[in-house]
């Protein structure tokens, strides 16, 4: 799934920006998506735990703790900017003519990105309402 | 008691004349009851005392941010026995209280007028600074002496304390300056809490503050990359080929400014990246979604699309800049001023 992402993002952005840093580019927005997925579930279950695993009860400084993840995000980064670097090519030759690409659009990453984002709101609303 | 004091205790007598001026003025039917209109004036008046009262004490700002309009309360009781007013000038940080022990109230001046004309008052959480605890010092009452507390505070106490709490009708503070009206003899003991003066955000709370510093990253990252397309870029680049061939090494301008266009995209790039990612922790960490939260993911969002997303950014980062320039806030502190409470307060507790 990540590396069709990877893909789509890679192509987007190599079109856009002429070939200048398509390959940072996708992998920083593909670690931005996976980021975005952790804090989804983390935010689901933790609602449904009545924050029985919240972070801010970890016994560090909140202001350490959000350093932690950002120095987290940015490895992910360079994790995922190391290993699509090495792989690119070949995703290029993998999914060039895929099925999905017709019907799947880059702004719909935005839109699962949004939702993530927003739906453990909504999933609280509902558990409030139940 | 040092001039700025003794000027903010004349002001409010003074304030307090002309209210009974004016209730004499109006006051010339029987009809009309005088503490209605006492009460109704001695409200207008002390509205406008208490927004005048940081200019009295010479003092604009607290921890090195403004003191905004809703700031100020006043409240005012009239009855037979005489007049209570409490005025206070409060302080809601900008940024969380762990951060900083900032104290929510500045300042509270509680005063009592009894049937007879006599004024007592007494001052609540004042936050001097080292200046006019000198000054103090010069004037401190017969009897008296400047103490250091086991806190670091610095207490001035007097050989008896008063006991008029219990006749206020609000909540007395320890940290206070009481006193009688001018024309008596003053007497009473102020603490001073001097580690509360002064002193703004350090990085630490820079990093906290995720409304003001997810924006300016963004804004700032995607104004960075907005800049490269600009033709400089392209003078740059001819420069530092120049300065290479004098050093023997030849480079094409074009290969120069497209790394140098590669490198600030990339950086701003992930400077956004982080200012996202800043916002994620921040709402998954307290729990709370504020307003400045969704600007500043939608900003991320938005910096994700080529070019129109550069000026979008770029335009934010610039008022950005601005609006902290003027108001000491960023445009996500006052959206969410704006707003109040946080949209969702506590997204565990359901």
């Amino acid at each position: 799934m990540f590396d069709y992402i990877f893909y789509r993002l890679y192509s987007f952005y190599d079109k856009k920006e002429k070939g200048v840093t398509p390959i940072s580019t996708a992998a920083m927005y593909l670690s931005f998506l996976q980021i975005l997925i952790v804090f989804f579930f983390y935010m689901v279950v933790n609602i449904s735990l009545n924050a029985r695993i919240a972070l801010k009860e970890l016994p560090v400084n909140n202001t350490y703790l959000k350093i932690g993840i950002v120095v987290f995000a940015l490895l992910l980064d360079v994790f995922n900017y190391v290993i699509y670097k090495r792989k690119h090519k070949a995703l290029i030759g993998k999914f060039r003519n895929h099925p999905l690409n017709k019907k799947f659009k880059v702004w719909m990453l935005y839109i699962i990105g949004a939702g993530l984002f927003l739906l453990p709101f909504l999933y609280r609303e509902v558990l409030k309402m139940l | 008691m040092d001039n700025k004091l003794y000027n903010t205790i004349q002001e409010l007598e003074r304030s307090i004349q002309s209210v009974q001026e004016e209730v004499k003025r109006q006051c010339t039917s029987p009809s009309v009851n005088p503490i209605n209109v006492f009460q109704s004036e001695l409200n207008y008046k002390m509205q406008q005392y208490v927004y005048n009262l940081p200019s009295y004490l010479n003092f604009d700002q607290v921890l090195g941010f403004p003191i905004q309009p809703i700031s100020y309360s006043s409240e005012t009781n009239v009855s037979d026995r005489g007049i209570s007013i409490r005025v206070a000038i409060h302080h809601y940080p900008p940024v969380k209280p762990m951060i900083i022990k900032a104290p929510e109230m500045i300042l509270e001046l509680l005063v009592m007028v009894d049937s007879s004309g006599r004024m007592e008052y007494q001052f609540s959480n004042y936050f001097a600074n080292p200046e006019d605890l000198n000054a103090l010092a010069h004037h401190l009452p017969e009897g008296s002496c400047l103490m250091l507390q086991s806190d670091g505070s610095l207490s001035i106490e007097a050989l008896e304390e008063p006991s008029m709490e219990s006749s206020w009708g609000f909540s007395a503070q320890n940290q206070s300056l009481m006193g009688e009206s001018t024309q008596s003899v003053g007497d009473g003991f102020t603490t001073f809490n001097e580690g509360n003066s002064g002193g703004g955000l350090d990085g630490m709370d820079y990093v906290n503050n995720t409304a003001s510093l997810t924006g300016t990253l963004v804004g700032g990252a995607q104004f960075a990359v907005g800049a490269v397309e600009n033709q400089s870029l392209w003078n740059a680049s001819y420069k530092a080929r120049g300065a290479l061939k004098s050093v023997g090494v030849n480079v094409q301008t074009r290969a120069i400014k497209q790394g140098a266009k590669g490198l600030l995209k990339n950086a701003g790039r992930k400077i956004t990246y982080v200012g996202g990612v800043l916002a994620i922790a921040d709402v998954a960490i307290d729990g709370e979604l504020r307003a400045s939260h969704l600007l500043n993911a939608g900003m991320v969002g938005v910096s994700a699309i080529p070019v129109v997303g550069w000026v979008i950014g770029g335009t934010y980062f610039v008022s950005d800049m601005i609006t902290i320039g003027v108001s000491g806030q960023s445009i996500g502190q006052h959206l969410d001023d704006a707003v109040g409470a946080p949209l969702v307060n506590d997204i565990y507790a359901w």
